[in-house]
């Protein structure tokens, strides 16, 4: 009887550490960035989940119909230290996020385009809310940053 | 009609009297058969009784501990029987457990959708340019939902150029 009383116990540590683990896991914010190169073609391929929800906002303001994902990056939350995001070769972002409120996060943003600094912005963006940033047109359209706060792994 | 059996124990074994005997009596006259066939059931009783007391002696037994240590364990096999086998007991509690670890680690590691969630929130504080030639500016359209901010001023890009 002791041994079942034990064995319970255990089995109820165990489980209550995997509960922790698990809403450790789902309280995680990401930071997630992407370089996307926005054109009009004769095909478009939609772009999927959350990006493709965001992108295709973006589509009806900018009248291109086509996004694609040239590059990604995403990177813990961690208020404490600035944070290199480098989706691609030739576009880097230096990030400081921060919690302002509830679902609301603070970004502290550098813009690099092939080590040139473009722009520094102070955002403030809600959970899944996307901030875009037109970048250089190229020659086959126009290059776009896309910033997101997710939360989950 | 427990009272009648005990009453009728008690009067085989020729406990009663007095009044007690003279009212059961009363009731035995009433039921099937009468007094005169209890009387019968008596004294048969009374004469297997003394047979079974002259004849019938216990055995004597050579190990008395022996005996009873057997007769307590099959009564404490029958016990047993009748509970829940601790295989089972352990079999329930490991199934229990199996499930709740499974509920765990579907909890912990499943990926779920992750939904764009709450209100569209972004907006811009505020934003430099690190060189004089670029202009920027921040753009919203709250109908779409989408906050941009457009830089103007960068250069071409060629199809030479790899974006990738």
């Amino acid at each position: 009887m002791r041994c079942a009383k034990q064995t319970l116990v255990s089995w109820l540590l165990v489980l209550g550490a995997l509960f922790c683990a698990g809403a450790h896991l789902k309280a995680e914010e990401r930071v997630l960035t992407a370089v996307l190169l926005a054109s009009n073609v004769d095909h478009p391929k939609p772009l999927p989940g959350p990006l493709g929800e965001a992108c295709g906002r973006l589509q009806r303001v900018l009248n291109y119909n086509q996004f694609e994902i040239l590059g990604a990056a995403t990177q813990l939350m961690d208020e404490q230290v600035e944070n290199w995001m480098v989706p691609t070769d030739h576009f880097w972002l230096r990030v400081n996020a921060r919690r302002a409120q509830e679902q609301r996060y603070r970004l502290s943003l550098e813009l690099f385009h092939d080590k040139r600094p473009l722009i520094e912005t102070d955002a403030v963006l809600g959970l899944g809310s996307p901030l875009f940033i037109r970048g250089p047109m190229h020659a086959k359209g126009q290059v776009l940053v896309l910033l997101l706060v997710v939360r989950g792994g | 009609m427990k009272a009648f059996e005990e009453k009728f124990t008690a009067w085989m074994d020729g406990q009663l009297a007095g009044r007690e005997l003279e009212e059961f009596e009363r009731e035995l006259q009433r039921r099937e058969g009468g007094l005169a066939a209890a009387e019968k059931e008596r004294t048969v009783f009374k004469s297997l009784s003394a047979a079974l007391k002259r004849h019938a002696s216990a055995p004597e037994l050579e190990f008395p501990e022996v005996f009873n240590q057997q007769i307590l364990d099959r009564m404490e096999s029958v016990r047993e029987r009748r509970t829940v086998p601790w295989r089972l007991r352990w079999l329930v509690w490991a199934g229990v457990g199996c499930l709740a670890v499974a509920a765990g680690l579907y909890q912990t590691l499943i990926p779920k959708p992750h939904p764009v969630q709450g209100s569209y929130w972004a907006e811009v504080k505020s934003v430099r340019v690190a060189d004089p030639s670029l202009w920027a500016e921040p753009v919203s359209t709250s109908g779409e939902e989408v906050t941009l901010i457009w830089i103007d001023g960068l250069d071409y890009l060629p199809e030479s150029y790899a974006l990738r």
